[in-house]
């Protein structure tokens, strides 16, 4: 089945705010040596800004929007498609799926479309030479995917080699005060998870007293998880990681910055608690060949699931599988076609759809704590693309 | 689709994943002793599995391995019956499956343990003129006879031509060195198996020396496992794997992206099981091989069990594109060479 043309739609969208979030400010990271700074959004302090300031620059107006849709045609029945881009700027994202056409699709035409491993390397060296980062492979290499599940029938993950129906999980909870983190967490263990992870970022005194509050109020069988993001120096978290292991946490995540490799390596040594890492290298596009040194050299004890594409996935879970190390997150699919990525991490997913919902492509979903895919052999009907070129405001 | 049974043809050694549909995956080349372990250990596994959840099979196999003191090979089996029964399901060549990344391979051609330093300088001109890539000797002679074969045969095929040389493990690492500075002077592709597989600080002494990259692992036990301790103290330049000694497809992809991850190239052995058909899709589908390693021109064997047998085409194996392995067996020539059926 090979690729043919590479064609993208821009169609009007829905009216949306354009209005900016507000994180919370960067604030230090309180008590400690490390003099690190962290998004305060969870504990405060509230931001001393002049009042009025932030809002002075929101804006309530509806925008126009415009969506990019991006089509791999092939001679054969099926196509590979996806959502390309959403933009306010219809010149802008003309100009995007211009861009994208010659430096990228032309690299595609004339390609099997179930030939990704050279399509995903083909784009690796692209990605370099035209800068474009880790998500044009992710989204091609996630399209080629999806169109040998419905050629097949299946769900990605049997294609993969399915290892695991279901696979616990754990929900992120936060909160202001450390009462309302432990009502969080408490609610999280309410609805059936496994575990609960925070983001909390109050430093070695703070985290200490949550970590006893925390299994004080949730007994001995529940997983914690304490993700820092950053806000220690190394003997602050040989400090907290100490105080960890007392309370059985399940691991520390991110506890130093990625680049500090030496550091992380030291820490993992040090350590009975399982350091995982790798998030932002992952982000970056380093994985796995990054991956690998770490592993190497033992800088890490769990890593972190950001391969690019369910290809870079599977790489990066059999890398680390290599060495006895477990990854965390990912894809659903990529999560159930591997042993070592144990806990999933929740964000978003809901009950399980009605049957009548359901395709083969599956839909993940989370239940009495566990997340699993459901699926039929339904085939989606492809996009009705004669339409599509009738009615796009602009054809790339 | 559920396998219901496991049959295994003797002595022709054709094993068939049978299923409750019309489709069954096959294995060629199962040993007899591997095939009455597979009966006896892995049935319990395997009847009554749904064959897409190969992973978990393969998870399953590997605790198998150490428990049931499997002989060598067992999993590479049944793993590559499992990836032919799916693919055919899904109506895909096995690389496709997997994620294609080539349809053909260049392939150089490797040679035995010839009489004379004259026999291995025409065996390798002879390769060339057969139009391969390049020529692999297996010298066991000693370092005085090979550096000798190595200066005459550079001499004699010109600089562009790949040459390898694979003593099997029988130099001490002195010689090793001695050897390798000769084949660098010669511009060696690379140097196969200098030293005992299980020799890691030989090797990463000898790997951190040496400019010409070092091939090993060919016969290492623990599939990716053990491949992983290698990579991490840079003992090995070029990783060398093959079914069924190693393991299965699936061991074969684990090890290509734990190396590829390394930066190290992962070159596939011989013709392994299957006539060469196995290996043909694993490298099908991965970027970090460069060869495959062909005994001769035309036919790779298997002949008559198999209607189609792989052919080197101006110095390529052209991937085969039917569906699963693609192999296409005469049952009139498997009935006539069986004369036992295991299984149910």
């Amino acid at each position: 089945m090979q690729i043919k043309d590479v064609r993208i739609y821009i169609q009007p969208g829905a009216l949306q705010q354009r209005s900016v979030s507000h994180r919370g400010g960067i604030e230090p990271v309180p008590q400690g040596r490390s003099n690190m700074f962290t998004h305060a959004a969870g504990f405060g302090p509230e931001s001393d800004l002049p009042e009025g300031w932030l809002e002075a620059c929101r804006d309530s107006t509806a925008y126009p929007t415009f969506e990019a849709t991006l089509r791999l045609a092939t001679d054969g029945p099926l196509d590979a498609y996806a959502s390309f881009a959403t933009s306010f700027d219809q010149g802008e994202l003309i100009h995007q799926a211009q861009q994208f056409k010659i430096n990228i699709g032309s690299l595609l035409m004339g390609v099997d479309a179930f030939d990704r491993e050279f399509v995903w390397q083909r784009l690796w060296t692209a990605q370099r030479f035209y800068y474009t980062g880790r998500g044009t492979i992710d989204m091609v290499d996630r399209m080629l995917w999806d169109l040998a599940s419905r050629h097949a029938r299946q769900p990605i993950y049997r294609l993969l080699g399915a290892c695991r129906e279901k696979v616990p999980a754990y929900r992120n909870y936060g909160g202001n005060s450390i009462d309302d983190m432990v009502a969080g967490a408490v609610q999280v263990k309410e609805e059936g998870f496994v575990g609960a992870k925070d983001h909390s970022y109050r430093g070695v005194q703070g985290n200490s007293d949550l970590a006893r509050e925390l299994r004080a109020a949730l007994g001995d069988d529940f997983i914690l998880l304490h993700d820092p993001v950053w806000s220690y120096s190394y003997d602050e978290a040989v400090k907290i990681g100490r105080v960890l292991e007392k309370y059985n946490y399940g691991w520390i995540e991110e506890p130093l910055q990625d680049y500090d490799m030496m550091g992380s390596k030291k820490l993992c040594d040090t350590l009975d608690l399982p350091v995982l890492g790798l998030e932002w290298i992952g982000h970056l596009g380093g994985q796995p060949y990054q991956t690998a040194a770490y592993l190497a050299m033992q800088a890490v004890d769990i890593a972190r699931q950001r391969g690019v594409g369910i290809t870079g996935q599977i790489k990066q879970a059999q890398l680390a599988e290599a060495f006895g190390v477990d990854v965390h997150g990912g894809d659903p699919h990529a999560i159930l076609a591997v042993g070592n990525d144990p806990l999933f991490e929740t964000v978003g997913q809901g009950p399980k759809p009605p049957e009548e919902e359901l395709d083969c492509r599956g839909t993940a979903y989370v239940e009495d704590g566990y997340m699993a895919i459901a699926w039929n052999d339904t085939v989606p009907d492809e996009p009705d693309w004669d339409q599509m070129e009738r009615d796009a405001m602009v054809v790339i | 689709m559920h396998i219901i049974d496991i049959q295994i043809h003797q002595p022709c050694g054709l094993l068939r994943l049978r299923t409750d549909t019309e489709l069954e995956g096959w294995c060629l080349g199962v040993s007899e002793e591997s095939a009455v372990s597979i009966q006896k250990f892995c049935r319990d596994a395997l009847i009554g599995a749904d064959p897409m959840e190969r992973e978990r099979l393969w998870t399953e196999l590997v605790r198998l391995d150490r428990f049931a003191y499997l002989p060598h090979g067992v999993r590479g089996y049944l793993d590559v019956a499992l990836w032919d029964l799916v693919a055919k399901s899904c109506e895909l060549p096995v690389y496709r499956m997997i994620g294609g990344f080539r349809d053909a391979i260049p392939a150089y051609k490797m040679g035995g343990n010839l009489p004379t330093v004259e026999d291995f300088v025409q065996a390798a001109v002879k390769a060339k003129e057969e139009g391969f890539f390049g020529y692999k000797d297996h010298c066991y002679h000693g370092p005085e006879t090979m550096m000798e074969v190595a200066r005459a045969t550079r001499q004699a095929v010109g600089p562009e031509f790949h040459l390898m040389h694979d003593c099997v493990q029988t130099y001490t690492y002195t010689q090793a060195i001695r050897v390798g500075r000769v084949l660098e002077e010669e511009d060696y592709y690379w140097f196969e198996e200098p030293l005992r597989d299980y020799d890691l600080m030989g090797l990463k002494k000898l790997a951190d020396a040496l400019d010409i990259p070092i091939a090993a692992t060919e016969y290492l036990p623990g599939s990716a496992f053990s491949t992983s301790q290698l990579l991490a103290q840079q003992a090995v330049d070029i990783v060398r794997a093959s079914v069924p000694w190693r393991g299965g497809i699936t061991d074969m992809l684990k090890i290509a992206r734990l190396a590829e991850s390394f930066g190290v190239n992962c070159e596939l052995t011989s013709k392994g099981t299957g006539f060469g058909f196995v290996h043909a899709h694993v490298i099908g589908a991965i970027r970090n091989c460069s060869y495959f390693e062909a005994t001769g021109t035309g036919s790779q064997g298997g002949a008559p069990l198999i209607k189609n047998p792989l052919q080197i085409q101006d110095g390529h194996l052209p991937v085969p594109q039917g569906m699963g392995l693609g192999m296409e067996l005469d049952w009139g020539e498997i009935e006539q060479q069986t004369t036992t059926v295991m299984g149910a």
